[in-house]
């Protein structure tokens, strides 16, 4: 039986893990992270698990991909700074197909820049994992309970495609409180035959290798195994294109005007539309739930006959998502943009105003 | 129908607890709610605040620019907070704290005797509890009983907290019922 409670983003997402069959965190305190790493300093050992509290994010993302060539469902939370360390060994599980998950709950800007909400880490997460331009699963999950729910099923995601997934949240999202469903305990499979898990065979030989490499292949050289494995990747990652697109589509059907937005941008323009739609004004939302593969058909779609104007919403000065956004837009389409920037929140009333000035 | 409450005071008044309570009992009266606390690098005796939607649909935005009701605990709170009250909407001052408050045209001021009726309750951190009572009678967004029953079961883990949180609770609310 799912139960229903009041909850913290950050505790409900760490719960959802618990859950999911994750059994080893390790994580180093930012905020808007710290509520994560504090809930399974004891929520990990009581589920049985292993929590470690690394002296950096560098060590907590090496412990996690340790823990993931151990066979374990194994995962790690931070924010935008501590996302910047990770990323040499998130390159390196993109590149040897890792399955773990990471949550970056965002805070706003470059450097130490501001501590409260933001998603201004799209570009970063999104375009590729670290050095060499490979990839993993993003998602951008407009509530709590959505976050919840795309960690539940984000390992069996990561175990089927051999990928890194990235959980985007943020400061908001984190910190706030609602209720919410909680999944029930389901388990971890055995992962002990998978070619990325060290360790004794299920039929008691012992391994020869102790990690897969894109060094090993068909080919006669490194070079040339690199580049028939990494072309090999993406194919899986066209695949994604194919498969794992998610996306919703909110008060669309009549629409004549749009906003494009994601996360918690995504859930204060819902606000907004229903004010706007007391006031006769036909207008939708078009959301982003996976980042990594991007809506790209869908926006593509979008028809210049029907849709007068688009408003792109998101937290983040200078634009990011609003210019990926434009990209896959019908160029007779008119785009504008609304966002803030510096760790401030989008506001529905601000967004309402600017939809009134596209009319 | 949905309510914005804005709770502001300084670090130890318990306004983030009072934002907390609003949100259990108002899920626990079937409603939506959602809680938001404003974070940042803060010094003790600080100004401490968060934002609570409570309504009968699902909750987009968990933030709003101005509020139905905004609860002001402190003179710092009070001069930030005192013009975010929407028109027709109520500005709560803590009068022991904030003397010769105004509010804005087209809004109520209701003066609270804040820690002084927390004293009456007996005890002078329960000024989050009287004033959690105050904003259910007057809001009437939260039925009082099952308010009551999630504050003592948030609010009273040990029994001898029981009667001061009750009675600062039902003060809360003969206030609030005198001021609506």
């Amino acid at each position: 039986m799912s139960e229903k409670v009041v909850k913290k983003g950050n505790e409900a997402i760490c719960e959802a893990a618990i859950r999911a069959g994750c059994r080893f965190f390790s994580g180093y305190p930012i905020t808007p992270q710290t509520t994560a790493t504090e809930y399974l300093s004891w929520r990990m050992p009581e589920a049985g698990g292993v929590f470690v509290q690394a002296e950096s994010e560098v060590s907590a993302i090496n412990m996690v991909a340790g823990s993931a060539m151990a066979g374990t469902r194994a995962m790690t939370a931070t924010s935008g700074p501590g996302l910047s360390l990770m990323t040499e060994t998130l390159s390196v599980m993109a590149g040897t197909r890792l399955p773990a998950v990471i949550v970056n709950i965002q805070r706003a800007g470059a450097g130490i820049g501001a501590i409260t909400g933001n998603q201004s880490d799209f570009y970063m997460v999104t375009k590729t994992l670290g050095h060499g331009g490979l990839t993993g699963l993003v998602y951008g999950p407009e509530s709590i309970q959505e976050s919840i729910d795309i960690m539940y099923e984000s390992w069996d995601l990561a175990e089927k495609y051999r990928t890194p997934v990235i959980i985007m949240t943020d400061g908001v999202m984190g910190q706030m409180m609602e209720q919410v469903e909680m999944p029930d305990y389901k388990e971890a499979p055995d992962l002990s035959d998978q070619p990325y898990v060290a360790g004794k065979r299920k039929d008691g030989r012992k391994k020869h290798l102790i990690m897969d490499s894109p060094y090993f292949g068909p080919m006669p050289t490194q070079n040339d195994n690199l580049e028939y494995n990494y072309a090999e990747y993406e194919k899986v990652y066209e695949s994604w294109e194919e498969n794992e697109v998610r996306y919703e589509e909110y008060m669309m059907e009549d629409a004549e005007y749009l906003i494009v937005a994601w996360g918690t941008s995504a859930r204060v323009a819902k606000t907004a539309i229903r004010h706007l739609r007391e006031q006769g004004i036909k207008v939708g939302l078009f959301r982003p739930i996976t980042l990594v593969p991007f809506p790209k058909k869908q926006l593509q779609a979008i028809d210049k006959n029907k849709i007068k104007g688009i408003l792109t919403v998101e937290m983040s000065v200078p634009s990011q998502f609003h210019n990926e956004v434009v990209h896959y837009i019908d160029k007779d389409i008119k785009v504008e943009k609304y966002r803030r920037g510096g760790g401030n929140m989008v506001l529905d009333e601000e967004i309402e105003e600017c939809v009134k000035k596209m009319l | 129908m949905e309510n914005t409450y804005l709770l502001a005071g300084f670090g130890g008044q318990g306004v983030q607890t009072l934002g907390q309570l609003l949100t259990y009992a108002a899920t626990d009266a079937e409603k939506y709610a959602t809680y938001l606390p404003a974070y940042g690098g803060e010094m003790r005796g600080g100004t401490s605040n968060c934002t609570v939607k409570i309504s009968d649909e699902p909750i987009g935005s968990p933030a709003a620019r101005s509020y139905n009701y905004v609860v002001v605990m402190n003179l710092p709170s009070y001069n930030a907070f005192k013009g975010k009250v929407k028109e027709g909407g109520t500005l709560f001052v803590n009068s022991d704290l904030i003397t010769d408050a105004q509010a804005d045209e087209g809004v109520k001021l209701v003066e609270v005797p804040l820690m002084e009726m927390a004293k009456e309750a007996g005890s002078p951190v329960v000024t989050n509890v009287v004033m959690f009572g105050l904003l259910c009678a007057y809001a009437g967004d939260i039925d009082l009983d099952v308010a009551k029953g999630t504050m003592l079961q948030k609010m009273a883990h040990k029994e001898k907290f029981i009667p001061v949180n009750t009675k600062a609770f039902e003060l809360g609310v003969a206030k609030g019922q005198e001021a609506k």
